[in-house]
C-alpha cells in the first residue's frame, strides 16, 4: 500500500453537527384513500412540520400510476422555524376509463437539502406510499361515528320522558275511574228504575 | 265486567296518591318524614375534537370542554376528570379539567387539557370524561376522536469526513460515525431506511472520482455493509427506528476500499455530484 496522501478527503472535519428536523403528518388511514367513481377529483393535504431553529427548504415530487395524482402549486416549500404550518396539496383525477375496484399507486418523497458544509453532505428524505381505491357512489371512506348526538342521553336518567309517562297514566287512570264512576251511576239508576235489571 | 272493574281499581289504587288532590284535600293530617337521597352528576355533553397531528419530539395539547349537571346543584360536582385510551398505549389523561362556567344551578361546564406524545400511536382514541360528586356517585361520557400520523426524524451529523486517506486503503471508517437517526414522530420506518449515494468528484480535477460503489453503510460500526449503488437508493440492512420516547439508529459509513490508481492529491466531496440522501419511505 502506498503511503502517500494522494487523495486528501477531508477539510472541514467536525465543522457540521447539525440535526435535521422536518416531518410530515398525514391522517389516519390514509395508505388507502377510497374515491367515488362520480367524485372526479380530489385533493389531500399534507402537512410539513420543522421543529428547527432555522427555516427550512424542501421539494416534493409526486409520481403515480396512470397520472392520477399531481402536486399542486409548486413543488419547493419554505417551512419557517417551529412551524407546522405548511401544507402542500395532493390532487387526484379519476381517469375517465377507471372501474368501480381499479387501484391505482401513488407516493411522494419530500428531500431537504444538506449542508453546505462538509466533504460528503447528507440530506433527509421521507416519503410515503399509498393508494388509491375507485369506489361506487354508495361506499362512503369511512366516517367514525356521530357520538355527538349520543352525548347527551348517555349515562343519565331523563326526567322529562318520565314527567311525562306519569302525567300520561295518571290521566288515564282519572278517565278510567271517571268512566267507571258514570257507569256505575248508569246501572244504579237503572237499577232504581228496574229492581230485576240485573 | 268484574276484570275490568279489577283492572280499573288497580290503576286508581296505583295513582291513589297523586289522584287525591284533584278530589280535594281531607282533613287528615299526617307526618311526611322523608330522607333526601344523593343524586349523581350527569356528564351530559363532550365537545368534538378534530383530528390531531402529532408535533414532531414535544407533545400535542388536546383542549376540549365537557358539561356535568348534578339536580343536586352544581356545588355538589367535587370531582371532573379526562383519559385518552387506546389498547396496548399509555393512558394520558388530565387529573383534574378546570371549571370555565357555570351554566346554571346545577350544570357546570369544564374545560380539560391532554398532552399527547409524538409516540402516541395513530389511530382512533377512546376519550372519556368522568365525573363524580361528594357524595362519591359518578358518570361517564365516552367520545372518541383521531390521532394522525407523523413521519419525522433528525439526523446528526448532517455529513462525513474521511480525513485524508491513501490509494489502495481500505475499510476506513468516516471520522463523524455515527450519523444518528432518531424518530420524532409516530410512524415506524424500521427496514425502510435507504441511502442514495452519489460518485465524489475531484475539486480540481473533475475528470476524476471516487464511485459511490467503494462505500457502504451499516447499523454496526464495521466494513463490509451495504454496498452503495451511484445515484440508486439501497435499503440499509436491520435498520430498527420505531415510534418511542428514545428510539435512535446508528449508521455508519465506510470506504470499502480508495481506488489504487488514478486518483490525484486533492479535495474530493459532493459538491459537484450533489448530496447525498438518507430517506425513509
Amino acid at each position: 500500500m502506498k503511503l502517500i496522501p494522494l487523495v486528501t478527503l477531508v477539510v472541514f472535519s467536525l465543522l457540521v453537527t447539525d440535526a435535521y428536523a422536518f416531518g410530515i403528518a398525514t391522517d389516519y388511514g390514509s395508505d388507502l384513500i377510497n374515491v367515488p367513481i362520480t367524485q372526479r377529483t380530489a385533493i389531500y393535504s399534507f402537512r410539513l412540520q420543522n421543529m428547527d431553529d432555522s427555516e427550512m427548504r424542501v421539494s416534493v415530487i409526486v409520481e403515480s400510476e396512470d397520472n392520477i395524482a399531481r402536486l399542486m402549486n409548486e413543488s419547493e416549500y419554505l417551512i419557517p422555524a417551529m412551524s407546522r404550518g405548511v401544507e402542500f396539496l395532493i390532487e387526484l383525477s379519476v381517469p375517465n376509463d377507471a372501474q368501480i375496484g381499479n387501484i391505482y399507486n401513488v407516493s411522494f418523497n419530500v428531500k431537504q437539502s444538506g449542508s453546505e458544509d462538509g466533504q460528503i453532505t447528507i440530506g433527509q428524505g421521507m416519503g410515503k406510499d399509498f393508494q388509491i381505491r375507485i369506489v361506487s357512489e354508495n361506499m362512503e371512506e369511512y366516517a367514525p361515528l356521530d357520538r355527538g348526538s349520543e352525548a347527551s342521553g348517555d349515562g343519565g336518567f331523563d326526567y322529562t320522558i318520565a314527567f311525562v309517562g306519569i302525567v300520561v297514566i295518571v290521566a288515564l287512570s282519572i278517565a278510567g275511574y271517571l268512566w267507571y264512576r258514570r257507569k256505575q251511576e248508569e246501572r244504579n239508576e237503572k237499577f232504581a228504575d228496574n229492581p230485576y235489571y240485573y | 265486567m268484574n276484570k275490568a272493574l279489577a283492572i280499573i281499581i288497580s290503576m286508581l289504587m296505583a295513582t291513589l296518591p297523586m289522584a287525591q288532590p284533584v278530589f280535594g284535600a281531607t282533613d287528615d293530617t299526617t307526618t311526611v318524614s322523608t330522607t333526601v337521597g344523593n343524586r349523581a352528576p350527569v356528564v351530559y355533553d363532550v365537545t368534538d375534537i378534530s383530528a390531531q397531528d402529532p408535533v414532531e419530539g414535544t407533545t400535542t395539547t388536546v383542549t376540549f370542554n365537557a358539561s356535568v349537571n348534578d339536580e343536586d346543584g352544581n356545588a355538589d360536582i367535587s370531582v371532573v376528570n379526562a383519559t385518552f385510551n387506546m389498547t396496548a398505549e399509555t393512558d394520558r389523561v388530565d387529573a383534574s379539567c378546570s371549571e370555565v362556567a357555570t351554566v346554571n344551578a346545577t350544570a357546570k361546564t369544564y374545560e380539560c387539557q391532554i398532552d399527547m406524545q409524538f409516540y402516541d400511536a395513530t389511530g382512533t382514541w377512546d376519550d372519556t370524561v368522568y365525573a363524580e360528586d361528594t357524595g362519591a356517585l359518578s358518570d361517564t361520557l365516552q367520545e372518541s376522536f383521531t390521532y394522525n400520523s407523523l413521519e419525522a426524524w433528525t439526523m446528526t451529523p448532517t455529513a462525513v469526513n474521511f480525513g485524508t486517506v491513501y490509494l489502495g486503503q481500505t475499510s476506513l471508517g468516516s471520522n463523524d460515525d455515527p450519523i444518528v437517526m432518531t424518530n420524532k414522530g409516530n410512524y415506524d420506518v424500521s427496514g425502510e431506511i435507504t441511502v442514495t449515494a452519489l460518485d465524489l468528484v475531484g475539486l480540481t480535477t473533475p475528470a476524476e472520482f471516487i464511485p459511490a460503489g467503494n462505500f457502504s453503510v451499516n447499523v454496526a460500526d464495521a466494513s463490509s455493509g451495504d454496498a452503495m449503488v451511484n445515484s440508486s437508493a439501497i435499503t440499509i440492512t436491520g435498520t430498527s427506528l420505531d415510534r418511542g420516547s428514545a428510539s435512535s439508529e446508528d449508521l455508519y459509513f465506510y470506504i470499502e476500499e480508495v481506488p489504487a490508481s488514478g486518483l490525484s492529491y486533492q479535495v474530493y466531496d459532493t459538491a459537484t455530484l450533489g448530496q447525498w440522501t438518507v430517506s425513509t419511505a
